[in-house]
């Protein structure tokens, strides 16, 4: 894990400090290294939606804002904007894929172990007794509502779910007093 | 009448330190908190992937009303600094196992809703108000987010963009600067007026559980 985290934090910082002259050999440095260590984190980067939003970041934004002060084939366009916007495209592209690569190389069960060290004293008891008591909260998270569910409704729909939350919340008080004299 | 209230705000405010657990009682909130962490985080696996599902508008928000009653609520029985945190914890670790892998969007946005209402909660303690702004906050949140976030992906000269292609959008269709802010505020006072119901929510729901389990245990000593 803390290998991984050194790699974010390089890449993280490789990202926030790209500008306009460094960007076309650090942006294809280090995509050339993900691509070396797991190339299936570039999915994340292949989703229509972000690959809509860079183009219109890209090609729509210097055409529309900024000063027009240059242009392609006659058609003027803000150089400033373009600029601007390469530079977001290159930052965003590094961090979403070193955040992906982080992700993908720790498990969750790592994660949690991390959480126990910044300063959330109990968590692995915490954690472990929520995993423990998920099952029966389930069951009676769905108890309670396919009780109510066959009750006669109430004309105003808010009161019927308050009431439903208030039972739920009973039953789940009860389960954990029971389960602390239990530990007791 | 406001004797009467006083009276039964003087009550309200005995129990509530009578039945707040003491310092020593650190099982029975180590039970509270990992049984609401379990609850938040049941809710956003099974309620969360069903919104997202349905694509409805204000999912999001939705959820986040949903989360701010439960993290309240089992605010309201532990009355300690840091359970909102560590139900939190507990609720956006569980999402990731229902996930099945680490997605950081989730996850950052379960742990900064906890943060959030336990720094409000830690300044002003438990009561209606303290709930009501956490509801409200944690609402409005919602609404800036995205804007932090894309803020922290592409930098800060997207909101030069944002603002660039706003007024160029403005000229064009000739709209003032005022429409924005008209919309922006009624969008935020939507979700303002959402956030303090579910605040407001989040304090009433132990009361009524309160007088419930009292009727419970009256009813089982007739029967004994």
């Amino acid at each position: 894990m803390k290998k991984s985290l050194l790699i974010l934090t390089i890449f993280l910082g490789i990202a926030v400090s790209l500008n306009i002259k460094n960007q076309w050999f650090l942006v294809p440095a280090v995509l050339g290294i993900i691509f070396l260590m797991d190339r299936k984190v570039f999915r994340i980067i292949l989703k229509w939606k972000f690959l809509f939003f860079l183009a219109l970041l890209v090609l729509a934004v210097p055409l529309f804002a900024g000063i027009k002060d240059a242009a392609f084939y006659g058609i003027s366009y803000s150089s400033q904007m373009f600029h601007m916007s390469v530079v977001m495209a290159g930052r965003s592209i590094i961090i979403l894929l070193s955040l992906r690569l982080f992700t993908s190389r720790i498990s969750v069960e790592q994660l949690a172990e991390g959480m126990q060290r910044i300063h959330l004293r109990q968590f692995s008891q915490v954690f472990a007794l929520s995993m423990q008591t998920l099952p029966q909260i389930r069951t009676i998270a769905g108890t309670a509502y396919r009780e109510y569910r066959d009750k006669p409704r109430r004309k105003n729909i808010f009161a019927y779910f308050f009431n439903l939350a208030v039972i739920l919340v009973v039953r789940i008080l009860e389960f954990a007093n029971t389960l602390s004299s239990s530990k007791a | 009448m406001a004797v009467d209230s006083l009276g039964s705000y003087q009550r309200e405010q005995t129990e509530i330190k009578n039945s707040a657990p003491r310092e020593h009682d650190f099982s029975r909130d180590t039970v509270l908190i990992a049984v609401f962490g379990a609850l938040w985080g049941l809710m956003e696996a099974t309620l969360g992937v069903f919104l997202k599902g349905l694509r409805i508008p204000m999912g999001g928000a939705i959820l986040t009303a949903m989360a701010t009653i439960i993290l309240l609520t089992g605010r309201y029985y532990v009355r300690r600094r840091g359970s909102v945190l560590m139900m939190g914890a507990v609720a956006a670790v569980l999402k990731l196992f229902s996930i099945g892998t680490v997605i950081a969007g989730p996850f950052m946005a379960i742990l900064l809703e906890a943060l959030f209402a336990e720094i409000i909660i830690s300044i002003l303690g438990v009561n209606r108000f303290s709930y009501i702004l956490t509801g409200m906050f944690l609402m409005l949140y919602t609404i800036v987010h995205p804007f932090i976030a894309q803020g922290l992906i592409f930098g800060d000269d997207i909101y030069t963009v944002y603002l660039e292609t706003f007024r160029k959008a403005a000229q064009l269709l000739k709209l003032h600067a005022n429409h924005l802010g008209l919309v922006l505020a009624l969008y935020g006072g939507i979700h303002a007026l959402f956030g303090s119901v579910a605040g407001w929510l989040g304090y009433r729901l132990p009361e009524k559980v309160r007088r419930e389990m009292q009727q419970l245990e009256k009813s089982a000593e007739e029967l004994s």
